[in-house]
């Protein structure tokens, strides 16, 4: 892969990109190039047209730089299409994994680094650290020692609409009703025996 | 609650999601269970690089009597164990056992670790028989099954898993998952082993195993040897 410095004003980008650039975006690349500098080329086509890169080059503009790395692709015009789609697409198909985001971002804290710097806004990042800031500092939880078991699990399989109906009621009854138990913490449980309860004394009652 | 050993290994309690993240990340089966209870990180020159989960089995009714007269938290399981690669030799075993008598010290009621070695994929319990754990069952596996795309699933999970059911089969379809998966989507059960290991923490509990201890060398007899994803031969 052959990188050259090409000047912006050669580059075209592509009349019908279908990937939607907000301001949002542009401004985080435009701080990320000023603080890492460009480490990710643009990609054109033989005919300078971007494939891949339509934010790098809005924010190059926005640095008005004169000169941005390119890599000119040799690729098959049928498939620079594809590619042009392929890559964003394959990019939603990764997600974060919050814990460990977590641990990167103590780690920035700890180095002093400003952490809007990582693309985040500061809502972002003080809510993934806010969720797992006892991710390191865990107790023991409490165990019993019992002899046997001193509840009673019981499955059940819905269809996906009486699962919908089941689970509606049940968030009705733990919402709107007493339902507390000395005898068992488990709200489902109790949300559930109050509905046979109510239908059992309905029953006797007749 | 922390115990730091020579080496720079640390082993530690850390929450549940963020020891699921490291199993997604090491783990062969890249998948977490919900029933841990007990999550403890692995930690080398400060870096997290391991996870050791304990809890409840799934079917705990189902293995309580191997041990006679267990009562219903006397025991736990190792429901998953992930390192990276970095680790030196023997500390996984070693991080396993000061996690076995951080438990011991906390619960002093628990008084034997469950757990299996999944020898079709992974590894035939080296890390176990390293920690002192008991061979008590060398079986052909009948549990885990391959799907086309290389996806290892168990037979409970293509029962009771929608997320299973709606990818592979296309919609629910409950207890005939295991069915219709060897059916109709392609799911073979994988040749090899499920290794069975029982390690007591107090070892007068011995007395009450009712399951025959096996020698190591059964393994061997009975071909079953792996080591990391790879048949020992």
């Amino acid at each position: 892969m052959k990188i050259e410095q090409i000047e912006l004003k050669k580059i075209k980008p592509y009349f019908n990109n279908p990937r939607k650039i907000s301001i949002d975006a542009v401004e985080k690349v435009k701080k990320s190039i000023e603080e890492f500098g460009f480490q990710q080329p643009i990609v054109v086509d033989k005919d300078m047209v971007i494939i891949v890169g339509h934010t790098r080059y809005k924010a190059s503009k926005l640095l008005n730089l004169e000169k941005v790395p390119t890599v000119i692709a040799d690729i098959p015009t049928d498939k620079v299409k594809s590619y042009r789609i392929a890559d964003n697409r394959t990019n939603e198909s990764s997600e974060w994994d919050l814990p460990l985001l977590n641990k990167e971002f103590l780690d920035l804290l700890d180095l002093k680094v400003d952490l809007s710097l990582t693309g985040f806004d500061e809502n972002e990042f003080l809510k993934i650290m806010k969720d797992h800031k006892d991710d390191e500092n865990i107790d023991f939880p409490e165990i019993e020692d019992i002899e046997k078991r001193d509840f009673e699990e019981i499955t059940f399989t819905f269809s996906l609409e009486q699962g919908a109906i089941v689970k509606e009621q049940l968030e009705y009854v733990k919402k709107n009703i007493d339902i507390d138990d000395e005898t068992n913490t488990n709200k489902n449980g109790n949300a559930m025996f109050h509905i046979i309860k109510t239908f059992s004394d309905s029953i006797s009652k007749k | 609650m922390t115990q730091l050993v020579k080496n720079k290994l640390l082993v530690k309690l850390i929450s549940k999601p963020l020891a699921d993240s490291i199993v997604k990340k090491y783990h062969y089966s890249g998948k977490v269970v919900q029933n841990s209870k007990i999550n403890f990180g692995v930690y080398y020159n400060d870096i997290l690089e391991g996870a050791i989960q304990f809890g409840s089995p799934l079917d705990k009714k189902k293995v309580i009597g191997y041990v006679k007269n267990s009562r219903w938290n006397s025991f736990f399981e190792i429901n998953r164990m992930a390192f990276s690669d970095v680790l030196p030799k023997n500390s996984e075993s070693r991080a396993l056992s000061i996690s076995m008598k951080m438990i011991k010290k906390k619960y002093p009621f628990v008084n034997w670790i469950l757990t299996f070695a999944d020898a079709t994929s992974c590894g035939d319990g080296t890390i176990y028989r390293a920690c002192g754990f008991h061979l008590v069952g060398v079986n052909k596996n009948n549990t885990i099954y391959e799907m086309p795309d290389g996806a290892l699933i168990s037979n409970i999970a293509m029962r009771m898993s929608p997320t299973f059911q709606k990818k592979y089969i296309g919609k629910m379809v409950y207890d005939k998952g295991v069915q219709i998966a060897k059916k109709e989507k392609g799911a073979v059960l994988k040749k090899g082993f499920q290794i069975r290991y029982i390690k007591f923490l107090d070892e007068k509990y011995k007395k009450d195993l009712t399951l025959d201890i096996l020698d190591y060398s059964e393994l061997d007899k009975k071909d079953a040897r792996m080591y990391k994803g790879m048949r020992v031969l």
